[in-house]
C-alpha cells in the first residue's frame, strides 16, 4: 500500500513546492499536477544519445530507478510494517540510494562533458559528509528507541523517554539538513537554475532526454519521498493505531514537509560551495550531540 | 582426503617446475606453467571444499629432526575457507597469465615468472595449512620471497627494484617480529606444534601486539602498509591480483589463529586497538586512493582500505569476546571473514582489469586514460562491474561483509548500553560512513576516468582485448553476484569456520547468530533479486518503448560551444579536489598553482601531488634519525689501526679500572 502511494503520490512533492515558492513570489505557479504531465510529455518524445557515451549512460535511469523502487519494499508507513523489515534494514535502504548515485555519476562521466563532470564530483563530495551524520542520526534513533529496524523505529519514536527528547529534536534536523542536501535542494542546489556551473544534481542530467530524463526524474522524486517518508515518521512521531488515520496524518505530514521545503527555498539563497561542509558538519555535529544527550 | 589432494597440488608443482627446468621452448614452457597451476589450484579447490562441507578437520603429522619443528599438516574450517579463496583466484591468475605474457619473447623471463608462481602459490597454501611454528615459518618465507622475485619480475626498471627492495625489508621486518612471537609462544616446548600453543593472561598483550605488528606487515594495517602501495604498481598484474588477492589476507589468518589460542578472557584492549587501527586504516586508505593518479596505486589504496574494514570487523569481533557479548563475537569475526573472501575476488578481478588495461595502453596514469569502454567493451563491462562491488553496494557482495559488520555494530550499542561500547559502535560507523561514501567517490572516479567519456590522449590505445583474458574476468564477476546474493547459503560455511576456530563459544550463542543471520541474509537476497528483476523489466520496457520513438546522435551538450575537446573532460584531480581539500591539513598534499593574466586568463595549471601520509609523518623522520645517529657512530670507524689498538687499550684500561674499583 504504502508502495503504491510512493510511486503515486511522490511527484506531487515538487508540485506543493513549486506551488510554495510561487506563493512567496506573487505569482500564480504551475499547476500542482505538471510533474505529471511533463513525465507523460517526455515518455512521449524521442531520444537524442551523445556520441561520447556507452551503455552504462543508457541503463543509468533503469538502474536508478530499479533502486529506488526496491528502496521502497523497505520503506514502511510510519507506525506499520514495510513489505520487507529486518534488522539493519536501513543500511540496506541508504545503500540503495548509494547505488542511485553511483549509477547517476558514471552516466555523468559517460558523457565526457566538463560541466557533467563537476556535478558529479559535488555529488560524491556531498554524499561523503552526508553519510556519517545520516548513520549517527540512526545509531541516536536505534539506541535511543531500542529498534533494530525501520518499523520498529518508526513505530513510536515517543518511547525514547521525555529526557531525550531534545536528542530526537537534533536528530530531526540533522536528518532534514541531510534531506535538503541528498535531494538538492536550496541551500546546498538550486533545482531552478539553468546556467550549467551553479547546478549538481541537474547538471549531472544535462544529456539525458525523453523517456530517459523521465526515468531519472522520476527516481529523484522517489528519493525525495523516501527520505521524507523517514523524517515525517520521526519528526512528526504521534501514533493512533488506526490505520486510516496514520495513513491520512502522514499524507498530511508529507504535504507539510514539502511546503517547508518550498518556504526554506523561497526564504534562502544557495551557500557557497566552501559553505555547503560547515551545513554538513553542522548535521554530524548535531546527531554527535544527540548521542551524547541519550547516553549521559 | 583434503590432505591427499592438497599433498597431489604441491606435487603437481614440484613436478611442473621440473618440466620448467628441462624444457627450451618458449611455448611449451608457458604452456606447462599455466597447466601445473591450474590442475593444482583444481586440487587444492576440491581438497578444500571436501573439508569444507564435510566439516571434519584433516591432519598429517610427521616428526622431523629439525630443532622445534614437525611435519604437521592440518585442515579445519578456517585453512579451508582460505584456500578455496586461493584455488580460486590463483588459478584464475595463473590463466589470465597466460594471455597476459603470450608475447613474451624472453624464454628466461617466462621460466622464473612460472617458477616462482609455483612458489607463490605453493607458498600460500602450505602457510594455511601448516600447524607447526618452524614448518609456519618456513612456508611463510618461502611464499615471501617468492612474491619478492615476482615483483622484481621487470627488474630492468629502477622504479621496480625500489620497489622490491622496499617490499623485502617490510616483509623481512613483519617476519622478524613473528620469529620472537613464535619463540614466546613455544618458550617452554619441545615442538612448536600449534596444538600446544596456548597462552596464559599474563603474556597475552605481548603476544598480541607481536601478532598485530608481524601479521599486521603482510595484511596492510597502518602504518606497517608502506609496501603496498609500492609493490603492487611494480608486480604484473596477474601477480598484483593475487597478492592482493589472498596474500595479504595471510596476515589476516595469522591473527586469527593467535586469538584463537588464548587462553584466558581477552583483554578488552585488544579489541579497542583493533577497532582503531582499522578505522584509521579504511578512512586513510580510501582518502589516499582518491588522491592518486597511478591506476595500481589505487587499486593498493583500496586494498588497504578493506583491510581496514576486515581489521574493523576483527576488532568488534575480540571486543565482543572481552564483553562476552557472544553473538557480537561472532557476527563481528563472520563479517571479518567474509570480506576477506569478498575482497579477494573483487580486488583479483579490478587487478587483472587493471592489467588488461595497462597491456592496451602501456600507462598506469589515470589522467591520460579515458574512454576505454569502445576500445576494450568487456574489460570495460567487468571493470565497472567489480568497481560497483568493491564500493559496497547491493545486491553484489562486497555489500555483505559491510552489512553484517553494520548488524554487529548496531546490536553492540543495542546490547552493550555502556559508554565504551557506544564509542566503538559510533567510531566504526563514523569509519563506515566515510568508508562508504568515500569508496563510492574513488571508483566512479576510476571507473569514469579510465573507461567512459573520451579519450584523454589519442595516441593511447595501442591493442586489442586478448580472446581468452576476459574469461577469468567473467568468472570472477559471476561469482562476486553470486556471493552477493545468494549470501544466506555462503554464510553458514563462513559462519562454520569462525564458531569450530574460536575458543569458548556456546551451542545456543552460536544458534541465535544463525538465526539473526537468516533473518538478514534471506530479505538481502530477496531484494538483490528484485533489484536485478527490475533493473532488467524496466530495461526492457524501454528498449520496446524506444522502437516507437526516434533516436538521434549528437555530441554532448557543451554549452553551445562548437569545438569542445577532450582535454576539456573533468580529469580524476578535479573530481576528487573537493574533497582532498577538505583534509588537506591532514593529508598536506603538494599543490602547486599557476595563474597568468589577471581578470582575463591566459594560461593556468594546477598539479596535485599526494605522498603518503604515514611515510611523511613517521618512516622519513625515523630514518633521518637512524641515519643522523649513524653518521655521529660512523667517526669512531677511523680506519687506521693505531687508532683502533688505541680502543683496545682504552677498553682494557676501563675494564681493569672496574675491577679494581670493585664494580661487578
Amino acid at each position: 500500500m504504502s508502495l503504491l502511494l510512493a510511486l503515486v503520490l511522490s511527484p506531487i512533492l515538487l508540485g506543493i513546492i513549486v506551488k510554495t515558492k510561487a506563493f512567496f513570489a506573487g505569482r500564480k505557479g504551475q499547476p500542482l499536477l505538471q510533474f505529471y504531465y511533463d513525465m507523460v510529455k517526455l515518455l512521449q518524445k524521442g531520444v537524442v544519445y551523445s556520441s561520447s557515451t556507452t551503455i552504462v549512460f543508457r541503463l543509468s535511469p533503469w538502474i536508478a530507478l530499479a533502486a529506488a523502487g526496491t528502496a521502497l519494499c523497505i520503506l514502511p508507513l510510519p507506525g506499520y510494517s514495510g513489505w520487507l523489515s529486518f534488522p539493519g534494514d536501513f543500511f540496506v535502504l541508504f545503500a540503495l540510494l548509494t547505488v542511485l548515485r553511483f549509477s547517476l555519476v558514471s552516466s555523468a562521466l559517460d558523457t565526457g562533458s566538463s560541466f557533467e563532470g563537476m556535478g558529479a564530483s559535488r555529488e560524491v563530495f556531498f554524499s561523503f559528509l552526508a553519510e556519517p551524520a545520516l548513520l549517527l542520526s540512526f545509531l541516536v534513533l536505534s539506541f535511543g528507541l531500542e529498534g533494530y529496524s525501520l518499523k520498529e523505529i518508526l513505530s513510536n519514536p515517543f518511547s525514547i523517554g521525555a529526557k531525550n527528547t531534545v536528542a530526537l529534536y537534533f536528530v530531526s534536523v540533522s536528518l532534514f539538513i541531510v534531506l535538503l542536501a541528498e535531494n538538492a535542494r536550496i541551500p546546498f542546489d538550486d533545482p531552478n537554475t539553468h546556467l550549467e556551473l551553479t547546478m549538481i544534481h541537474e547538471v549531472m542530467v544535462l544529456d539525458h532526454s525523453g523517456p530517459d530524463l523521465a526515468g531519472i526524474l522520476y527516481s529523484s522524486t522517489l528519493k525525495l519521498w523516501i527520505l521524507g517518508s523517514i523524517w515525517v515518521g520521526i519528526s512528526i512521531p504521534w501514533r493512533w493505531g488506526n490505520y486510516f488515520l496514520d495513513l491520512f496524518v502522514f499524507l498530511g505530514s508529507m504535504g507539510l514537509l514539502a511546503v517547508i521545503i518550498g518556504i526554506i527555498e523561497s526564504i534562502l539563497a544557495r551557500v557557497r560551495m566552501i559553505r555547503v561542509s560547515h551545513a554538513l558538519s553542522l548535521a554530524t555535529v548535531l546527531s554527535g550531540l544527540a548521542l551524547l544527550w541519550t547516553i549521559g | 582426503m583434503g590432505i591427499l589432494l592438497l599433498v597431489c597440488s604441491w606435487a603437481l608443482l614440484g613436478i611442473g617446475s621440473l618440466f620448467l627446468w628441462f624444457l627450451r621452448n618458449k611455448n611449451a614452457t608457458h604452456l606447462i606453467g599455466t597447466g601445473t597451476v591450474l590442475l593444482s589450484s583444481l586440487f587444492t579447490l576440491v581438497g578444500a571444499l571436501w573439508v569444507l562441507i564435510g566439516g571434519k578437520p584433516e591432519e598429517f603429522y610427521l616428526p622431523w629432526n629439525v630443532p622445534f619443528g614437525s611435519i604437521y599438516l592440518h585442515i579445519d574450517l578456517l585453512s579451508a575457507l582460505f584456500l578455496l579463496v586461493l584455488s580460486v583466484v590463483g588459478g584464475l591468475c595463473a590463466f589470465y597469465s597466460y594471455g597476459y605474457f603470450s608475447s613474451e619473447q624472453n624464454h628466461k623471463a617466462l621460466e622464473r615468472y612460472w617458477l616462482f608462481y609455483f612458489g607463490l602459490f605453493g607458498g600460500i597454501s602450505l602457510v594455511f595449512t601448516a600447524y607447526n611454528g618452524v614448518f609456519f615459518l618456513l612456508a611463510w618465507e618461502g611464499m615471501s620471497i617468492a612474491s619478492f622475485f615476482l615483483v622484481l619480475h621487470e627488474y630492468n626498471n629502477e622504479e621496480v627494484r625500489k620497489a622490491g627492495w622496499v617490499y623485502l625489508i617490510a616483509t623481512h621486518g613483519g617476519t622478524a617480529f613473528l620469529l620472537v612471537l613464535f619463540g614466546l609462544l613455544g618458550s617452554n616446548l619441545e615442538v612448536w606444534d600449534f596444538t600446544a600453543f596456548q597462552y596464559p593472561t599474563a603474556v597475552a598483550t605481548p603476544i598480541f601486539m607481536l601478532a598485530c605488528i608481524g601479521f599486521g606487515t603482510k595484511a596492510g594495517f597502518m602504518p606497517l602498509h608502506i609496501w603496498l602501495p609500492k609493490a603492487h604498481p611494480a608486480a604484473p598484474s596477474p601477480v598484483s591480483a593475487l597478492m592482493s588477492g589472498v596474500m595479504i589476507k595471510t596476515g589476516i589468518y595469522g591473527l586469527i589463529r593467535v586469538i584463537s589460542w588464548s587462553e584466558g578472557g581477552i583483554p578488552l584492549s585488544w579489541g579497542i586497538l583493533c577497532i582503531g587501527l582499522g578505522s584509521v586504516t579504511g578512512v586513510l586508505g580510501i582518502l589516499h586512493a582518491l588522491g592518486k593518479k597511478d591506476l595500481k596505486e589505487i587499486l593498493a589504496y583500496s586494498s588497504i582500505e578493506n583491510i581496514g574494514i576486515i581489521g574493523m570487523g576483527l576488532g568488534i569481533g575480540l571486543y565482543g569476546m572481552s564483553r562476552s557479548l557472544g553473538i557480537i563475537a561472532l557476527l563481528g569475526f563472520t563479517s571479518a571473514l567474509f570480506h576477506v573472501i569478498n575482497h579477494g575476488l573483487l580486488k583479483s578481478s579490478l587487478f587483472l582489469g587493471a592489467g588488461t588495461v595497462l597491456h592496451a595502453t602501456h600507462t598506469r596514469n589515470i589522467e591520460e586514460l579515458g574512454g576505454l569502454w569502445k576500445k576494450l567493451p568487456k574489460t570495460g563491462a567487468l571493470f565497472g562491474f567489480s568497481s560497483f562491488g568493491i564500493s559496497g553496494l547491493p545486491p553484489m557482495n562486497g555489500f555483505v561483509g559491510e552489512f553484517i559488520l553494520f548488524l554487529a555494530v548496531l546490536s553492540l550499542s543495542l546490547q552493550g548500553r555502556t559508554i565504551l561500547d557506544i564509542l566503538m559502535s559510533f567510531v566504526v560507523l563514523i569509519a563506515l560512513g566515510f568508508i562508504g561514501a568515500g569508496s563510492v567517490a574513488c571508483f566512479t572516479r576510476l571507473f569514469g576516468v579510465v573507461f567512459l567519456g573520451e579519450p584523454r590522449n589519442k595516441k593511447t590505445v595501442r591493442m586489442a582485448e586478448g580472446g581468452t583474458w576476459s574469461i577469468p574476468l567473467y568468472i570472477l564477476g559471476g561469482l562476486n553476484l553470486v556471493l552477493g546474493m545468494g549470501s544466506i547459503v555462503i554464510a553458514p560455511l563462513v559462519f562454520g569456520a569462525v564458531v569450530s576456530t574460536l575458543p569458548g563459544i556456546d551451542y545456543h550463542t552460536a544458534l541465535d547468530t544463525v538465526k539473526i543471520l537468516r533473518q538478514t541474509l534471506l530479505p538481502l537476497g530477496v531484494l538483490g533479486l528484485i533489484f536485478l528483476s527490475l533493473t532488467f523489466l524496466l530495461f526492457r520496457i524501454w528498449n520496446w518503448i524506444l522502437k516507437r520513438r526516434s533516436m538521434g546522435t549528437s555530441p554532448t551538450w557543451d554549452c553551445g560551444y562548437i569545438l569542445p575537446s577532450s582535454r576539456m573532460q573533468y580529469t580524476a584531480s578535479s573530481f576528487s579536489q573537493p574533497i582532498l581539500r577538505l583534509f588537506r591539513r591532514l593529508l598536506h598534499p603538494t599543490e602547486s598553482f599557476s595563474w597568468e593574466g589577471n581578470i582575463f586568463p591566459r594560461t593556468a595549471s594546477y598539479t596535485y601531488t599526494l605522498y603518503d601520509l604515514i611515510v611523511r609523518i613517521v618512516y622519513e623522520p625515523l630514518f633521518r634519525t637512524i641515519t643522523k645517529v649513524a653518521t655521529r657512530i660512523h667517526g669512531l670507524q677511523e680506519g687506521r689501526n693505531q687508532v683502533y689498538i688505541l680502543y683496545i687499550a682504552l677498553t682494557l684500561i676501563i675494564l681493569i679500572v672496574m675491577f679494581l674499583g670493585g664494580i661487578p
